[in-house]
């Protein structure tokens, strides 16, 4: 019998080379990052040109595709600068631009035949406004949060244009664009890359009568989309999102992980046994994070999607180092944090298996001597072991 | 842009009664707008009733794909009145199917739209259907008056001159999950104070579409009318509280009548500021964060990873010239120290001496005193 599903494309973030490389070896079918400018993370390690660059013939070399975000809104002034940009983007090779403003469209289709995806930013959620943009000349629309799986179907047959829906991370709480909170209350444009996070405050709210409720009403709880990956192979997705390019490697390398192998298992079996699913839900517990929702993905977000809590770590594991040499001679951790003899580290291998150390077996690196507690950025040695890789997250075991 | 139009004022009619009051003064560009599609429209069965008038039909609201089929049969009852009505739509989707439907439109640029070619692409794309395009609060005067410099002077240039600031449109039910009650009017009014910043008194409104922020004070630019006015801009918003009086007093000021402008902001009910328009510099602060000496040039060739004293600093060389053995590097602190020095031993990992050390990879130099990770090496 005909599938009636498609497996969608796994996009990853990558606030940073490493974090893009990271992405990558984990499974990733794409990757979207920033360049210095033009995107709306400013806080995150954006690539300049030469990385750029890098991580194009990175990703190619192992049939990845990398996409750059040029989503700022942007003055007449940004503009100066854009088609120079994009025409180096297209000369390193970059798969497509994640873009939002139509000055900017206007640019790249004047600049380049790079391919153009329209950012989530510009909160398209219906089909009218999928072919107003398909009139510019956009091949994908990255939908805004607000649509529903069912909303996405409908607006890929009627517009007959490539669909990217997000299936994991941090949401913001206003439709994508029209948060102005941080501008006017910080002077940060959120639009243009300095988002205070103004929503994910406490704040005391109050009626006329008086009564009084201390709450983060503003603040939503994560998406999680693995519940419903046969919904999104179903819905004709193509292709999934992680958010997340400001977080750090562990989120990177598990996230990509566990969507690489859900996908990949819907795709052999064409369904996800409940054990499988059990511990892919499992390992999303693993980093820090806020609670998890559906979203809007199956029916319209509800009260229970505020996260009506004060950001916490959530007790889960931490990334404590990263693996940064490994062959017959030893394994190089690089440390992020302290751990102590007493404990024990896990290395998140590309294959199914995690590969446990107890810390006691950690070496000074020229001294050779036993380590008692590690210290961030130090450097220590490992006995060697072929399943762990470079760029491989360390964490602790739980 | 010519600046010789017809000066209008923007204002919104809640009911029969406003609306009539209003209509007096044929200078106004009246919004009227059903509950279920505009985001501050109160109307609903009197709304059919006053088709006839000649009303901008406000559809601000940003509409679902599974709303549309709702929208459609809307449509199909005020089309009668097609050709009286002007609709203002912020949705380039809910523009879209309007601008098929042949009606006139008012497009709400006032999110994002902060270049003359994203402004130009737009008017182009509904060409005669558009007749006015609402500039965003955001721009200050300098970028302003560029973009209207380039603008086409067919149409109407609208902006905001006396009320609240939107800061925050959200799809989701955030203040009746809390137990406040509803008003008389249907929808869900708070006051928000922030617990960890000093920004205190926002208005927080929810009603059919979602949650609304307000900032805590209006925008008023009542004193800079002028100025607007000299750039091409013809239409003036005014979206504050409904007292006739008082409206009657700013709608004459705006339209040229020799009014006290100083009685007029005294008596603004409500604090007011300028907003962006003396200059907009909400992206300055932010770059001041990233540290300067850290900016990576042709020159950066490596980063400090780690450093054991008195042992070693560990790069990770991420140039793909790499570094060799009597490379004259000057290495730089992330608080500004520099220091120059000779690469005079060049070690892999493992302890062993190399001569170079490729893009990558990661090597040993011997320490040097205040440098640590996060510093970064430039070759001379």
């Amino acid at each position: 019998m005909e599938k009636t599903y498609k497996i969608p494309e796994l996009l990853s973030p990558a606030g940073s080379i490493d974090k893009a490389k990271l992405a990558i070896s984990y499974g990733a079918d794409a990757v979207y990052l920033g360049g210095v400018k033009f995107g709306l993370r400013a806080a995150a390690d954006n690539l300049n040109e030469r990385q750029l660059a890098e991580i194009c013939d990175f990703a190619h070399q192992r049939n990845s595709l990398v996409f750059v975000v040029i989503n700022a809104f942007p003055f007449d002034e940004d503009l100066k600068d854009l088609p120079d940009f994009l025409k180096y983007l297209e000369k390193i090779g970059v798969d497509a631009l994640i873009i939002s403003d139509l000055g900017a469209i206007k640019i790249a289709k004047g600049s380049t035949d790079i391919p153009l995806h329209l950012s989530t930013q510009a909160s398209c959620i219906n089909s009218q406004s999928a072919m107003f943009w398909k009139n510019f000349g956009i091949e994908r629309i990255v939908l805004g949060r607000e649509a529903s799986l069912k909303d996405a179907l409908s607006i890929k047959k009627n517009t007959g244009l490539e669909i990217e829906s997000f299936i994991h991370g941090s949401m913001c709480m206003a439709y994508s664009g029209n948060c102005t909170i941080s501008n006017f209350t910080q002077g940060r444009d959120s639009n243009r890359g300095g988002c205070a996070h103004s929503c994910r405050f406490e704040y005391r709210l109050s009626d006329k009568e008086n009564n009084i409720r201390n709450d983060f009403f503003m603040s939503s709880k994560d998406l999680s989309g693995i519940n419903l990956i046969s919904n999104f192979c179903n819905a004709q997705i193509d292709s999934v999102k992680i958010e997340g390019r400001m977080k750090g490697p562990l989120y990177a390398a598990t996230v990509t992980k566990v969507y690489r192998k859900a996908l990949d298992e819907y795709s052999r079996v064409g369904f996800l046994e409940p054990k499988v699913l059990l511990e892919l839900e499992k390992e999303l517990h693993t980093f820090s994070h806020r609670s998890y929702t559906e979203a809007n993905l199956v029916k319209s977000a509800s009260a229970d999607s505020v996260y009506d809590e004060r950001e916490h770590d959530s007790g889960v594991s931490q990334v404590v180092g990263t693996v940064i040499e490994s062959n017959d001679k030893h394994i190089v951790l690089e440390m992020k944090s302290k751990v102590d003899q007493s404990q024990e580290i896990e290395i998140l291998t590309l294959g199914t298996k995690n590969i446990k150390y107890k810390a006691n077996t950690m070496r000074s690196l020229i001294e050779d001597i036993e380590i008692v507690s590690t210290k961030p950025n130090q450097l220590v040695s490992l006995p060697p072991n072929f399943d762990v890789k470079e760029s491989n997250v360390v964490r602790l075991a739980q | 842009m010519s600046t010789n139009k017809r000066i209008k004022v923007t204002c919104r009619a809640q009911s029969i009664k406003e609306l009539k009051e209003l209509e007096k003064n044929k200078n106004l560009d009246i919004l009227v707008g059903h509950k279920r599609f505009s985001r501050k429209g109160l109307w609903e069965q009197n709304f059919f009733e006053v088709l006839k008038s000649n009303i901008v039909l406000d559809f601000d609201a940003i509409i679902k794909e599974s709303d549309f089929a709702e929208l459609s049969a809307f449509e199909e009852i005020i089309r009668p009145y097609r050709d009286n009505l002007k609709v203002r739509v912020q949705d380039y989707g809910v523009a879209n199917f309007f601008f098929q439907k042949g009606y006139s439109l008012e497009l709400v640029l006032e999110n994002g739209h902060h270049n003359k070619e994203a402004i130009l692409e737009t008017i182009n794309y509904f060409k005669t259907s558009l007749k006015k395009v609402v500039l965003s609060y955001e721009l200050d005067k300098s970028q302003l008056a560029a973009i209207c410099d380039n603008l086409p002077a067919e149409i109407d240039y609208e902006i905001l001159v006396a009320g609240e600031i939107l800061l925050f449109y959200s799809p989701r039910k955030l203040v009746s999950r809390l137990d406040f009650e509803q008003n008389d009017l249907g929808f869900y009014e708070v006051k928000a104070d922030s617990l960890e910043s000093a920004h205190k008194n926002f208005k927080i409104i929810e009603n059919l579409h979602g949650t609304f922020m307000y900032h805590l004070k209006d925008l008023l630019l009542l004193d800079r009318i002028a100025i607007l006015k000299e750039m091409g801009i013809n239409c003036f918003r005014y979206d504050s509280d409904f007292n006739l009086s008082y409206m009657s007093k700013v709608f004459d000021y705006i339209l040229g009548e020799d009014i006290l402008l100083k009685e007029i902001i005294e008596s603004y009910p409500k604090d007011h500021i300028r907003g962006y328009f003396g200059v907009n510099k909400s992206d300055v602060l932010f770059k001041k964060l990233k540290n300067s000496h850290l900016i990576k040039t042709d020159s950066y060739r490596a980063k400090v990873l780690s450093m054991d004293k008195p042992h070693y600093l560990a790069l990770k060389v991420e140039d793909s010239r790499g570094l060799h053995l009597g490379d004259e590097v000057n290495i730089i602190s992330p608080e500004g120290i520099n220091k120059k020095t000779i690469l005079k031993s060049l070690k892999n990992l493992s302890g062993e001496e190399i001569n170079q050390a490729v893009k990558g990879t990661i090597c040993l130099i011997p320490y040097i005193s205040k440098m640590g990770p996060k510093s970064i090496l430039n070759i001379l």
